[in-house]
């Protein structure tokens, strides 16, 4: 290929993309990554009139992930009871006492065409004004009864709201944190009058800034409608999420909303794929939906398995094992002496039993004889001088001369002094010496004046 | 204290390490980030409450000088934060190299382990240390890497409160293993020799000889015998040299070998069964 046939096709490519970017007749409303590798996409296909439309089949679709065509691994169309789950938030405060009427009459209607629909639906509300008014239905739970919904909404009544804007981002938000069912085409429809309070516009009604809610509505999957009076803040909800803006006035025939609604959300294909390339990298993946030479585009961020989440319930109940595994040894020892010392007490009882001694005296004896693991032996005094020797010394420490037979034979005491007391070390054999001591009582080593005092 | 229950100790802290930088790390969603500031800032945490964890036992539990294990605890940080970042940032590099994958997935966790390992040669000034380190951070890398990602990916598709449960255990996972292998390989394949002390406040403990141990009565030193008046601050060395070992009195004067008292600052060859004492602690060459 020349270098100006590279440069062409060059700009043909970035024109091509570009024009994809357009709403067109193919639409990607909702990509769903939340199976992942398994990625549901939702696609609205309008034909010439700009009608949606509703009978194509697998074959009419070719998809695209990175620019490599992916099997179409199940496909549902409207014909196929694709499941949708669908949160209504709606402001109730005062201004809206105009509409809410007809609001709450279509939001009636739409739920008995879902009913007579026959499709898998399950139906949620949100209502807000400069708060969450409520939350429907119990437990976060979706409901599969129309009634039920019928219920909550007939129950709805405009009041309050004092200053112009309401808290809507916050109802979009709490509405995505229903609990929705997985591999669901997830629609939240806002119906308000008012421009949304934001985080940061000098109120405290509102948690929320659109910026922060973008991202998670888009890659959570949920498609976003706004029936709402014109205001950039939800037309960037709207546009990230796929979804549509449908301008709110007070001639608005509700009617026509709602049926517009229904067409494009009844009107979706759903699309699944295996990802070709499960990295769980956490990069954008780009996908292309083609039908009849049209193609149009979203994309999806790819979980990536970095992501850590922590909550401190969970740390302190993992960290409570790990401080007794901690803990384990010193309790283990604790145990093993306890043991060992009931040991050596049955033995010094099994002995005071063989010497014969009467029961009483042996009861009298004191506790602490029983228990010591080594009593403690005779003092010994040298024969020479009378001086009282160390255990098992060889040598006496006042006068020098050979012990014949030292009573015990023990290496040297770990602990050479009583508390307190200096402690002497022979600078011969390191063994431990009393103070003042002329000679070691380990090796017979004469000191010059006395032992080295350290 | 026995080569086991070190080991037991450091796999123990190492583990409460790893809960801890869980803990930290998961606090802050990074989801939205840029996937490289991802990688770097996890590494960063688990890497850091990982070593310093791993760094303070020396300190905190054989040698029980709070002093010496905030130190240990600060050297290791600093290398766990070193490694982890670097680590995981390499190991994504990797990663996207040679196509992902369960394997590619923990080369992140591998090369942590292996900077990690050559941390503790680092600190402990010791070539030696440093590459035995880093074989036992390797393979305590990749172990606890396959247990971790491999945990995460089968539970990949459960409810959020399962996969942070998974999420915490296999880090948790990670930190047990670079406690315990990075000590084992020293103990096992690094040692020549071991130290054990027979005698006195320490009676029990056992102590890898890798290349060199000072004795004394500064928590500094490897054989650290506090509350001993008769032994010096920097008692005496044991080292190794031409297949032989050697003590050597560093100015203390009374140190003994067999019974038998050695020259000051003047190497002796001691063999294995010989009993050194120094003070009223009597030490072991085995």
């Amino acid at each position: 290929m020349g270098r100006c046939m590279k440069i062409v096709f060059l700009i043909g490519l970035f024109l091509s993309a570009s024009s994809s970017q357009a709403d067109g007749p193919v639409k990607v409303t909702q990509v769903d990554p939340s199976l992942f590798p398994e990625v549901a996409i939702y696609v609205s296909v309008l034909d010439e009139r700009g009608q949606p439309s509703a009978g194509l089949v697998r074959e009419d679709f070719r998809l695209f992930e990175d620019g490599k065509r992916v099997e179409i691994k199940d496909f549902a169309g409207a014909a196929q009871g694709r499941p949708v789950d669908i949160a209504f938030v709606f402001d109730t405060t005062g201004s809206m006492s105009d509409e809410i009427e007809g609001v709450k009459n279509t939001c009636v209607a739409f739920a008995n065409k879902l009913r007579a629909s026959n499709r898998d639906y399950r139906l949620g509300l949100v209502t807000f004004g400069d708060e969450i008014r409520e939350v429907r239905g119990p437990g976060d739970e979706l409901s599969a009864d129309v009634e039920e919904f019928k219920g909550w909404i007939s129950r709805q009544r405009a009041a309050g709201g004092g200053d112009g804007p309401e808290i809507s981002l916050d109802g979009l938000k709490r509405a995505s944190q229903m609990k929705y069912r997985a591999n669901t085409q997830k629609v939240l429809i806002l119906i308000t009058d008012a421009p949304p309070h934001e985080k940061g516009d000098g109120t405290a009604f509102s948690q929320v800034k659109t910026e922060d809610l973008l991202a998670p509505l888009r890659d959570g999957g949920y498609t976003v409608y706004a029936v709402a009076r014109d205001d950039s803040r939800f037309r960037k909800l709207v546009e990230a999420t796929h979804g549509e803006f449908l301008q709110l006035s007070r001639a608005t025939d509700f009617t026509g909303i709602i049926d517009k609604l229904g067409g494009l959300i009844a009107a979706q294909y759903r699309l699944t794929y295996i990802s070709g390339r499960p990295f769980y990298d956490g990069t954008r993946r780009a996908i292309e939906v083609e039908v009849a030479g049209k193609r149009g585009s979203s994309s999806y961020l790819e979980k990536h398995l970095i992501n850590v989440h922590s909550n401190v319930p969970i740390a302190v109940a993992l960290l409570v094992p790990l401080l007794l595994a901690l803990g384990a040894p010193a309790i283990i020892a604790g145990i093993g002496g306890r043991v060992a010392q009931r040991v050596a007490a049955q033995a010094v009882g099994d002995a005071e039993a063989r010497t014969g001694l009467p029961d009483a005296e042996r009861q009298a004896a004191p506790m602490a004889s029983r228990v010591s693991v080594a009593p403690t032996p005779a003092q010994t005094l040298c024969p020479h001088c009378g001086n009282t020797l160390r255990s098992g010394a060889k040598f006496c420490g006042r006068c020098g001369r050979t012990i014949a037979s030292p009573a015990q034979v023990a290496p040297p005491p770990a602990s050479p002094t009583q508390e307190g007391e200096p402690t002497t070390y022979c600078p011969h054999c390191g063994r431990p010496v009393r103070p003042g001591a002329r000679f070691c009582g380990g090796c017979g080593q004469r000191f010059g004046q006395a032992a080295i005092i350290f | 204290m026995s080569k086991t229950l070190q080991i037991y100790y450091n796999a123990v802290f190492g583990a409460i390490g790893g809960l801890l930088g869980w803990l930290a790390v998961g606090s802050v969603s990074t989801g939205s980030w840029n996937i490289w500031l991802a990688y770097a800032f996890v590494g960063a945490g688990v890497g850091l409450a990982i070593g310093g964890l791993i760094g303070a036992v020396e300190g905190a539990v054989i040698k029980r000088a709070p002093l010496r294990a905030l130190i240990g605890a600060g050297l290791g940080a600093g290398a766990g934060l070193v490694s982890g970042v670097l680590g995981l940032l390499i190991g994504e590099g990797v990663f996207l190299l040679i196509g992902g994958g369960l394997v590619g997935r923990s080369v992140g966790w591998l090369l942590l382990g292996l900077f990690l390992g050559v941390g503790e040669g680092i600190v402990s000034r010791s070539q030696k240390r440093a590459s035995y380190g880093a074989l036992g951070g390797t393979v305590a890398g990749a172990v606890g890497g396959l247990l971790y990602e491999g945990m995460t990916q089968t539970f990949i598709t459960r409810g959020d409160t399962v996969q942070m449960i998974v999420g915490a255990i296999g880090l948790i996972l990670i930190g047990a293993s670079l406690g315990a292998i990075i000590p084992l390989t020293i103990f096992v394949a690094a040692a020549r020799g071991t130290l054990l002390v027979r005698s006195g406040r320490r009676q029990g403990l056992e102590l890898p000889i890798v290349d060199a141990v000072t004795i004394g009565s500064y928590d500094g030193c490897q054989l650290y015998l506090p509350g001993d008046p008769a032994i010096a601050p920097k008692h005496a060395r044991i080292y190794r040299k031409g297949g032989q070992f050697f003590i050597e009195d560093m100015g203390a004067g009374n140190t003994m070998v067999n019974g038998v008292r050695i020259a000051t600052a003047m190497p002796t060859e001691v063999k294995m069964g010989a009993k050194a004492q120094v003070g009223g602690t009597v030490i072991e060459l085995g």
